[in-house]
């Protein structure tokens, strides 16, 4: 009995060893297995919903890192640009009379705004992406205490917190967000130019320039695409915490790039 | 005997498909300095690569001041006291003179750590060696390019070179820069280094050189004294003597220009290049390597800036600033080197081939991948491309296959000038007649074709007309079907003469 089902793991151990995806998910399968194991809450509807509405955070970060990673580049703004617009769409939720979707939609396009200043002295002044990034990231991370002080910015409107905190059904709202955008990203990098000059942008700019791609162009939009996304994590972290804290999001450049 | 530092004999190297020397003896005496000069591929730079331990020949002896050796690797021939000045430079632009002349043969004191003091003075030492002044604390990069060349020589000596080769170094000197130059190789001579000389300039060869050996294909055509030799002469022994008779017939192509390019110049590059190419021809550029053909075509596709000068194409003036505006016009590029700037690598067939369409197929619901399928299919038939199937990465495939899915690529955007550039570099010969059928029977329908090739016999078969470039400079035309190859070398070498034509 136990040699068989020795022969049939290894056998499945196997099949798997061509991509390293289908690896790291079985360990992640044995891994939740034994946890729940040793503790048997760990699998429980409350513990697995609040763990995948704490990873959709970082995972819609990493959409955009990944973008970025494509092209060949890194953003090490992520976690600046986050934990800015976080706070940006609270105070003026809090501090204006503004209608709060619209002033998460302010923030989002702040957040592209900064993203695309990153492509744009990338590209134009054709520095390192690791240098631009991290000096944008350290200047988006300092206007956090500009704006703050330091203190958080309490009393988010209840209308928008059911962006963080929200459930329909059994799945988190900040999880359908995340799904929505994955699949969203998907269908673009498979299916539209825009999607496949990234990939041949990546895989060799020279020849991206010489059959017509604008390498620029898309450079700068896979940039304000990644500020983008991470201002989205923000404001849903601020929602879901309903307060913005001057530190969220000052861990996710490593998680994003992995 | 005695006398000689070098003497290499009966040297064979084959590649594969190419036999790149055959049988080559080269002798090179104490105190001499000694030409060696040869058309593109004649296996000048294979026999010096042989000579440096880059590689290996399958037969033949190499004797150093009398001494049988067997060089190995660069470390052995720089043990031996050969020493290449290569012709890009290969300094650390960074650091100083001093560090670039040590670098990799650190002067060390007793702990193992770097000694400064006795580095600089040993650096004056070689720099005074070869009879200029320059500061050896001096950081590279601000010195012009001639005394980053002298840095490269000095740095040859300090390794103990007694051998010197000089690939091409007055390619991007200036007139007073060559002759500093020239002035230190005569020092050199006379403290009893040996050099050997490779240069395009004949008329170099005949200030600076004693003897001259002259390659082709792979063999030693001719050595002499230089004194015995006219420069007409070694244009002779260069070209091929037994020239075949050009079999072409002359192609009726249309009065009608579609390019027309008046007075472009770039800074360092080129200038003042004028030319037509007229709907429909197969047009050649052709000179030796450093004529600056490539970067003539990258400024016309709009890959670099132009300084000054026009073009016209199909009858309107244009200023194309980008690739992007050359495609849009209905201009194709395929590049020189297919790995650094033609493939993609990470990308299937299909997408390589389909790339440009993406735009022209694309909607709503995506790109039209459809049809991208089709015309992939459609080319793989039609070129017949040698591919397991339409999803397989490019890089899998061999360089003529490669090759031909880039061709592709601008078919299947029906343009309607296609610039090539070394279409046939690194294919094999099969692959190689293939593509230029393909060449062929696309101008028959009335797609234009410039061509920029260092294989002379590939213009000649190929072209309508061939332009020869020489050091950025347009050197005159030939009509194909009436020159030979004899005729493209006296244009490129020659001064400026009755050889304009057309």
């Amino acid at each position: 009995m136990k040699i068989k089902m020795n022969s049939k793991i290894s056998s499945i151990l196997k099949k798997s060893n061509s991509s390293s995806a289908s690896m790291i998910t079985i360990v992640l399968i044995v891994m939740c297995i034994g946890l729940n194991l040793i503790n048997n809450a760990f699998l429980s509807k409350y513990n697995v919903s609040t763990l995948i509405r704490t990873a959709s955070f970082t995972t819609i970060v990493a959409f955009g890192q990944t973008l970025v990673l494509l092209t060949g580049g890194i953003d090490l703004s992520v976690a600046g640009i986050a934990g800015v617009s976080g706070i940006i769409s609270a105070w003026l939720m809090v501090n204006t009379g503004i209608n709060p979707f619209l002033c998460i939609l302010i923030t989002i396009m702040a957040g592209f705004a900064a993203g695309c200043i990153n492509g744009l002295i990338i590209t134009k002044v054709k520095l390192v992406p690791f240098i631009v990034t991290l000096a944008t990231g350290e200047i988006f991370g300092g206007l956090i205490y500009l704006i703050t002080q330091g203190w958080p910015i309490q009393n988010i409107p209840a209308s928008v917190t059911v962006l963080g905190r929200g459930m329909v059904g059994m799945i988190p709202v900040p999880v359908i967000i995340m799904l929505i955008i994955g699949i969203a990203l998907m269908i673009v990098l498979k299916y539209f130019p825009f999607g496949r000059y990234i990939y041949a942008l990546g895989g060799n700019e020279n020849a991206a320039r010489i059959t017509g791609v604008k390498t620029d162009k898309i450079k700068i939009i896979v940039y304000g695409l990644s500020g983008l996304l991470s201002a989205i994590a923000g404001i849903l972290i601020t929602c879901r915490l309903g307060a913005a804290q001057p530190s969220v999001g000052s861990g996710w450049v490593m998680p994003s790039v992995h | 005997m005695e006398n000689l530092a070098l003497k290499m004999t009966n040297i064979s190297k084959s590649f594969p498909g190419v036999k790149a020397l055959k049988n080559v003896s080269f002798e090179l005496k104490k105190g001499e300095i000694h030409a060696l000069i040869g058309e593109n591929g004649a296996g000048k730079s294979t026999l010096m690569n042989v000579l440096m331990g880059i590689y290996r020949p399958e037969v033949g002896e190499i004797y150093v001041d009398g001494k049988k050796c067997e060089i190995q690797s660069t470390v052995d021939a720089v043990a031996l006291g050969i020493g290449m000045v290569p012709q890009e430079l290969s300094l650390v632009p960074e650091a100083t003179v001093a560090e670039n002349i040590f670098i990799g043969n650190e002067n060390k004191n007793k702990f193992g750590l770097i000694n400064w003091k006795e580095t600089s003075k040993n650096a004056k030492k070689f720099v005074n060696q070869i009879g200029v002044s320059i500061d050896v604390n001096a950081v590279v990069k601000d010195l012009s390019v001639a005394y980053q060349q002298l840095v490269q020589i000095a740095r040859t000596l300090a390794a103990g070179a007694h051998i010197l080769i000089f690939d091409e170094p007055t390619a991007s000197l200036t007139g007073s820069e060559v002759d500093l130059l020239f002035k230190v190789m005569r020092q050199l001579k006379n403290e009893g280094k040996s050099i050997v000389f490779i240069s395009h300039h004949l008329e170099e060869l005949k200030i600076i050189t004693d003897r001259i050996t002259i390659m082709r294909d792979g063999e030693v055509a001719y050595t002499d004294d230089t004194e015995n030799l006219e420069v007409d002469q070694i244009i002779k022994h260069m070209a091929n003597r037994e020239a075949k008779v050009s079999t072409k017939k002359v192609r009726k192509t249309s009065e009608d220009i579609i390019l027309s390019v008046k007075n472009l110049s770039r800074e360092k590059e080129f200038t003042d290049v004028s030319f037509d190419v007229h709907n429909g021809e197969i047009f050649g550029i052709g000179g030796l390597v450093g004529s600056k053909r490539t970067e003539l075509i990258n400024a016309i596709y709009g890959i670099t800036k132009r300084s000054s000068g026009t073009m016209e194409f199909k009858g309107k003036l244009v200023d194309i600033n980008s690739p992007q505006r050359a495609i849009d016009l209905g201009m194709g590029y395929l590049p020189e080197e297919r790995r650094k700037d033609g493939i993609f690598p990470i990308l299937s067939v299909a997408e390589n081939l389909t790339i440009t369409t993406y735009k022209k197929l694309n909607s709503i619901l995506g790109i039209n991948f459809k049809e991208t399928k089709k015309i992939t299919s459609d080319y793989i038939e039609k070129l017949n491309i040698r591919t397991p199937d339409k999803e397989a990465l490019i890089k899998n495939l061999s360089g003529g296959n490669q090759q031909k899915v880039i061709l592709s690529r601008w078919l299947a955007l029906n343009v309607d000038l296609l610039i090539l550039d070394e279409p046939t570099r690194g294919i094999d010969v099969n692959a190689k007649f293939e593509i230029y059928e393909l060449i062929k029977s696309l101008a028959e329908k009335g797609l234009t074709v410039i061509i920029v090739s260092s294989e002379h016999e590939e213009l000649l078969t190929l072209t309508d007309r061939i332009m020869v470039m020489h050091e950025g400079r347009v050197k005159g035309f030939l009509n194909s079907a009436e020159a030979n190859q004899e005729d493209i070398l006296m244009l490129a070498l020659k001064n400026k003469g009755d050889y304009f034509e057309d």
